[in-house]
């Protein structure tokens, strides 16, 4: 092949760093506390946490205490037992493929991440999707999972392999009763999901008291971590399926390999920075869920605020129960037609102030996400963006 | 990523082309580049270059046959004329080279493959050149030198061969091989054609709805936008939002909303009654709902045959949707006057 330049990889810096205000809907809780950072470059190396492996998989491992920390985990979401797993996404994948058979039928929610359409698909599974409501709180009638359930047995004579909820989902950030869908799954006796990618690590989270088999996280998206690594936890019920261990032997040479997680391949591929920064950030993370409630007012106000701007109106549900926020924004857009850098000016105003996470080339329709930050850089953000509406001569109140 | 290497990739990504495309260069001067360690025969190069990845700049002394000499240009026929060959012969050197590793525009550009794959190309070449492929070969003997190279350069038009017995016999080409040489401007239009297929839009290829073509469209000439859920757009100096709502019978609900922003909660909740009052009178199904210091006004109405047959008639359509935002347009107005919304 062609000469390949390498020189570009050299010095690699990220533009976004701390001196940035950074509202991105997707960073805002994977954001390290210091601490971690100092274990992030501590444990930076390919597999660093595997210096002591004894027992070859991760979970296993006691120096660093990642045996205990399994376990203080499975406490903290109120579940019996933890692994971690390749993100949120191969959690889901794993789940589906210990618990459903090709063919089966699994219920989600229609604002559900793409990942689970895409966990379903590579077990050969069929989903249902449960309707959202549409304009403009786009809200998940968790109620419907009855009826949807009704209709899979209706038209396969078998109960769905299992039911998907989204608790927060990744476009309203709309937060929907887990626990109700708990109780419907378990009037049917259906296996409950719970994607809590976006809630797991920045809110209260109790699995017992919302009725799950499975509750499924992000460590980069909620739990401080740099990733890629997700939690899979469950109940003494299905973790011996889920969990299940290799019986394979080879024919001739007689190997087997006893302790690996079949479904989860072995030893999940989460050693070194992602399972060091997640373990490093679990003491900042127990705390700040004590705080969710702060969080919640500070992103009520935020909403306050931006809707001064002429035409901004918040979607999704009102008043705000997560922190991630969806505004339409028409005024903008508006902007964005006669710009000569078109729906580019918005992310470029913003970049001129230090502001990073709003999506590049948007005007239409914005995302952003308060979590975990002060009131005084968010007075930052809404004065911004006031003054981005007046350079244009959009209305603020 | 030069032009080249990015031209090579998407070909042989879309043909899924396990060898590289080889580059010709012919010129009358002697080229830089490294020289063969011996002498081989022209179809020999072109099968390293595609296959190894080796580019070798050849001069006449490089080629082991005579034919390939003249049929390339080096020399001058001795005795009788031959077709083809580059005339005059004024060739003092051949850059043979995987397109990718080229520093300048070839001349010619030769893909080796297979019949089910070269079908593939001759389709897409097709579509590019809008003529139809007369290939001009007889098979005899140096054929990737003359009919895959020196035809498509003097003629300047594409050309197949099956080769010939020297290539499959000496040179190893395989049974199910055959080659093309396409001139270089027109393998640049080729080129530009491979496009795979998209289904969306969206850069992330995602399709977040299934609300057909032509039923966006007519939205969108309305002076809509298409959100990710929804449309919106200023009709009468008010910006209204279009929700399709799907059942089981298609696309059958539509529903218009206008969100109205008052001072306090308590000031929305003061105008609930008159707005549900004055919108029951604009047609469809009206419903206000609350949210905090919002009104939602929304009107609904029922497109039993589904709004995307409405919109085949597009006056039709227009006529429609234009009434019912101006009657709810209307409604907002005396809203707006009869509270401090």
């Amino acid at each position: 092949m062609a000469e390949i330049d390498v020189g570009k990889y050299r010095n690699l810096r990220r533009v976004v760093d701390e001196s940035w205000i950074n509202v991105h809907p997707i960073q805002r809780g994977g954001i390290l506390p210091p601490e971690s950072r100092e274990a992030l470059l501590s444990f930076g190396d390919g597999y660093s946490t595997c210096d002591l492996c004894i027992e070859g998989r991760i979970d296993l491992v006691r120096t660093p205490p990642i045996f205990e920390f399994a376990s203080d985990l499975a406490k903290f979401l109120k579940m019996d037992e933890v692994r971690f797993t390749p993100g949120a996404r191969g959690a889901k994948q794993a789940i589906f493929r210990s618990i459903a058979n090709p063919g089966d039928t699994v219920v989600l929610d229609s604002l559900a991440h793409y990942t689970s359409y895409i966990a379903a698909e590579v077990n050969d599974l069929k989903v249902v999707e449960v309707p959202h409501g549409g304009y403009p709180e786009f809200r998940v009638n968790v109620d419907d999972y009855a009826a949807k359930i009704e209709e899979v047995k209706r038209q396969t004579g078998e109960l769905p392999a299992a039911v998907l909820l989204t608790h927060a989902d990744y476009r309203y950030g709309n937060l929907s009763d887990a626990a109700k869908v708990g109780k419907i799954a378990k009037d049917y006796g259906v296996p409950y999901i719970l994607n809590a990618a976006y809630t797991a690590g920045v809110m209260p989270v109790d699995g017992k008291k919302l009725g799950v088999d499975f509750l499924v996280c992000s460590g980069h998206k909620s739990w401080a971590s740099s990733g890629p690594i997700g939690i899979l936890a469950t109940t003494y019920e299905f973790s011996g399926k889920v969990f299940r261990t290799s019986a394979i032997k080879g024919p001739w040479s007689g190997r087997a390999f006893l302790k690996k997680d079949v479904f989860l391949f072995g030893c999940p591929p989460v050693y070194g920075a992602p399972v060091a920064t997640l373990m490093a950030s679990f003491p900042h993370v127990v705390e700040r869920v004590k705080h969710w409630d702060e969080e919640i007012e500070k992103a009520r106000w935020f909403v306050k605020e931006l809707e001064r701007i002429k035409d901004f109106h918040q979607l999704g549900e009102r008043p705000r129960q997560h922190t991630l926020v969806t505004f339409e924004t028409p005024s903008f857009h508006k902007v964005s037609k006669k710009h000569p850098r078109k729906g580019f000016f918005l992310y470029e105003e913003l970049k001129k102030r230090k502001i990073a996470g709003v999506q590049a080339g948007m005007t239409k329709v914005i995302k952003l996400n308060t979590y975990g930050l002060d009131r005084e850089k968010i007075q930052k953000v809404i004065d911004a963006f006031h003054e981005i509406a007046r350079t244009y001569k959009v209305g603020v109140e | 990523m030069s032009k080249y290497e990015d031209m090579s990739n998407k070909f042989r990504k879309f043909f899924q082309l396990p060898t590289s495309l080889v580059a010709i260069k012919i010129s009358d001067r002697e080229l830089d580049g490294q020289r063969p360690k011996q002498p081989l025969l022209f179809c020999e190069f072109v099968r390293k270059a595609a296959h190894e990845g080796e580019p070798s700049t050849i001069v006449e002394k490089d080629l082991q046959n005579f034919a390939a000499r003249v049929i390339l240009g080096f020399a001058e026929p001795k005795y009788v004329d031959i077709y083809p060959r580059i005339k005059p012969a004024t060739t003092k050197s051949v850059l043979v080279s995987p397109l990718e590793k080229m520093k300048q525009d070839p001349d010619v550009v030769l893909a080796i493959t297979d019949p089910a794959r070269m079908m593939e190309v001759l389709q897409v070449l097709h579509r590019a050149t809008r003529k139809r492929l007369e290939a001009s070969m007889t098979c005899e003997a140096s054929a990737i030198a003359g009919e895959a190279t020196v035809i498509p350069y003097m003629e300047r038009k594409p050309n197949l061969t099956l080769l010939c017995g020297g290539a499959r016999t000496i040179a190893g080409y395989k049974e199910s091989e055959l080659a093309m040489g396409i001139p270089y401007d027109v393998f640049v239009k080729l080129s530009e054609m491979l496009v795979e297929p998209t289904l969306a839009t969206a850069l992330c290829g995602c399709l977040m709805d299934d609300i057909p073509r032509h039923l966006k469209e007519a939205f969108v000439q309305l002076g809509f936008d298409k959100s990710t859920d929804h449309f919106y757009g200023e009709f009468v100096g008010k910006v209204f939002r279009i929700y399709i709502n799907k059942d089981e019978r298609g696309f059958t609900v539509l529903t218009v909303h206008y969100p109205l922003k008052f001072k306090s909660e308590q000031e929305a909740t003061k105008a609930i009654d008159r707005a549900k009052e004055l919108l029951a009178g604009a047609g469809g199904e009206a419903t206000v709902i609350l949210r905090e210091n919002w009104l939602d006004l929304i009107l609904t109405f029922q497109f039993d045959k589904g709004l995307e047959k409405v919109a085949l008639d597009r006056t039709k359509f227009d006529t429609t949707i234009k009434e019912i935002l101006i009657r709810f347009a209307n409604v907002v107005d005396k809203i707006k006057g009869t509270s401090a919304g």
